[in-house]
């Protein structure tokens, strides 16, 4: 794990970075401790043209469709200066609201993908469910993959982009079945078993022991 | 005004006297008539007339220049006397054009079996090969000659002839087997066979294959050879015998060609080298008539067994790799179709589910997230 301030490694169960000392209480100081709504688009720097915020809309729905357990919302605003996409991101998962036919979403299978178009940077915040899932470097695949598009100030491309790069890597992890079939408890497919879990969760039986480096943060 | 007047009037003028002209019709034209006169002395002296009085006085009518009355000069050679010797500029049937036609007739009874050597050397000709002369009857310069123009009558004719030379004094052997001549190029539909003896055309034999002959009346066919073989036998010279001949066959054979084309659907069969599959079938079935030149009439067609070949036969062997190629990429675009249509019903149609597995330990005082994720700054391109 990394911290979202200064990158640094940080260790299980940490409170606070032991480096710069992060914590959700600095970000709270700057943002406040409130709750905010997540919508799924939101547009606050107003850079997403009618046709892009359509194609989008269309395409987080064929996407909540796919998974049900998760949502994603996307993000594009003009941060203040201490505030990084990542710190932002961080600090809208733990106090966003979704609200999705009455009923609130967990976050911690949400995904934000964030776009701050001054500062120049791009990011994708994870909830808790989904960091195992979604490894760090598939993660900047994705991300890199849009750097054409963000460049030329395309944010609605770099979002489809972005999005459906994240739609394979969770169809890799996930299960799939019709819909309206019963339902049964989907097992962890052999290759995408949490790598780099605590040492206090044990490994599946028929796994063979495996020394992957560590990609998350 | 008075320069308009002027110039106006002279106008006036010019179209008076223009008028004026024509008006005086053409009997005043200077044109040459003929009078009373004239018609006398031309009646009276047709040469006079020839002349056209154009001639002088006295002078023939018929005018020849006097140089080519007289001797040959240096430059001009003297037409009245032909050279002594034109082998080298005209072909030998031209120089003894003058000469009286004899047909050489050859005695039976100084016939040789062509040799078995030779008999091989026709057996394993190339199937391209549409003169086939194995005893060397002829130069290397005539054969290219014959089989050039058999080649030019292969292009544009439905009809295949094939030719094979022989000696003035050989015959076929008695198990020659025309089925196996030029690798069995025979065995294919719309062939003709002509076997020829060098300088003796009368024992000229002609072979049709059976979808020819099934449809031709005997007497047509057998026409045919007498017709080619009466102009064959107008020549004294063997190579122009032998010209003659081919010539005269490949005129009947398109005059039969237009023939059958109504009631034979003739399929035109590109020259192609003899599918391999088709020499084994050949010598397992053993030809039933046997072609032995001294029992048959002269003028008889004849077609043995195994040249009858099934249409689907051919139709085997014309596959193409275009064809296999197109059916390969109609395959293709129809499994690259129908995994479209699969993948797009199952995006709409299908759930994902993720698999049960413990999430992360909370850290950083955060509820939902831990800051886990990627960024990048795309505006220095690189990942963070």
């Amino acid at each position: 794990m990394l911290c979202p301030k200064c990158a640094t490694q940080l260790p299980e169960l940490t409170a606070a970075c032991p480096k710069c000392g992060f914590c959700a209480a600095e970000v709270d100081n700057v943002l406040g401790n409130q709750a905010a709504t997540i919508e799924p688009i939101m547009d606050v720097a107003a850079c997403l043209r009618l046709a892009d915020r359509n194609k989008l809309e269309a395409l987080l729905d064929d996407f909540e469709r796919r998974f049900p357990q998760v949502h994603i919302a996307l993000f594009v605003g003009v941060l203040p200066p201490p505030l990084t996409p990542a710190t932002a991101g961080f600090w809208l998962l733990n106090h966003g609201v979704r609200i999705k036919h009455g009923k609130r979403r967990d976050n911690a299978m949400g995904i934000l993908i964030l776009i701050e178009p001054t500062s120049g940077q791009a990011g994708i915040s994870l909830g808790y469910g989904l960091e195992t899932l979604l490894p760090t470097s598939s993660l900047t695949a994705a991300l890199q993959a849009a750097t054409h598009h963000l460049q030329h100030a395309n944010f609605g491309a770099a979002f489809r982009s972005i999005v459906r790069a994240i739609d394979r890597l969770i169809r890799k992890a996930a299960t799939s079945r019709a819909r309206g079939a019963p339902f049964v408890p989907v097992t962890p497919k052999p290759h995408h078993v949490p790598l780099g879990l605590p040492q206090h969760i044990t490994r599946p039986a028929q796994l063979p022991p495996k020394q992957v480096k560590e990609e998350v943060w | 005004m008075r320069i308009c007047a002027l110039v106006t009037l002279g106008i006036y003028a010019g179209f008076g006297a223009i008028g004026f002209a024509t008006d005086e019709g053409p009997q005043h034209l200077p044109t040459w008539t003929e009078d009373g006169w004239q018609a006398h002395m031309n009646a009276a002296d047709p040469s006079r007339r020839l002349g056209g009085l154009l001639w002088p006085d006295g002078a023939e009518a018929f005018y020849v220049l006097p140089q080519l009355r007289e001797g040959s000069s240096a430059d001009s050679p003297d037409l009245a006397q032909p050279p002594a010797d034109l082998t080298g500029f005209l072909p030998p049937s031209l120089i003894r054009a003058s000469e009286p036609r004899v047909a050489r007739m050859s005695t039976p009874a100084d016939l040789q079996d062509l040799s078995a050597d030779a008999v091989t050397a026709a057996y394993d000709s190339s199937p391209d090969t549409l003169f086939i002369d194995p005893t060397y009857q002829l130069t290397a310069h005539e054969r290219d000659d014959m089989e050039r123009f058999l080649s030019f009558h292969d292009r544009d004719a439905m009809i295949t002839a094939y030719v094979l030379l022989i000696g003035q004094h050989e015959k076929l052997p008695a198990d020659f087997e025309a089925a196996k001549l030029v690798q069995g190029g025979l065995l294919k539909e719309n062939r003709c066979l002509l076997v020829v003896p060098h300088g003796d055309p009368q024992r000229a034999r002609l072979f049709f294959t059976s979808n020819l002959h099934r449809d031709t009346a005997p007497v047509q066919l057998s026409g045919i050879l007498a017709d080619c073989v009466a102009h064959g036998a107008s020549a004294s010279d063997p190579q122009e015998q032998l010209h003659r001949l081919l010539v005269r066959l490949s005129i009947r054979l398109f005059w039969l060609e237009n023939v059958l084309r109504p009631a034979t659907k003739l399929t035109e069969v590109p020259i192609r080298s003899v599918v391999a599959a088709d020499l084994p079938k050949t010598q397992e079935t053993k030809p039933q008539v046997t072609l032995t030149p001294s029992v048959m009439p002269t003028t008889v067609t004849e077609v043995s067994a195994p040249l009858l070949v099934s249409d689907a036969a051919i139709r085997d062997t014309a596959v193409q790799p275009v064809e296999w190629l197109a059916l390969f990429g109609l395959l293709t675009a129809l499994g690259g179709f129908a995994l479209f249509r699969w993948r797009r019903y199952k995006m709409r149609h299908y759930e994902w589910y993720l698999p049960d597995i413990p999430t992360a330990n909370p850290r950083l005082g955060g509820l939902s997230s831990g800051g886990a994720g990627a960024w990048i700054n795309f505006g220095r391109g690189q990942s963070i």
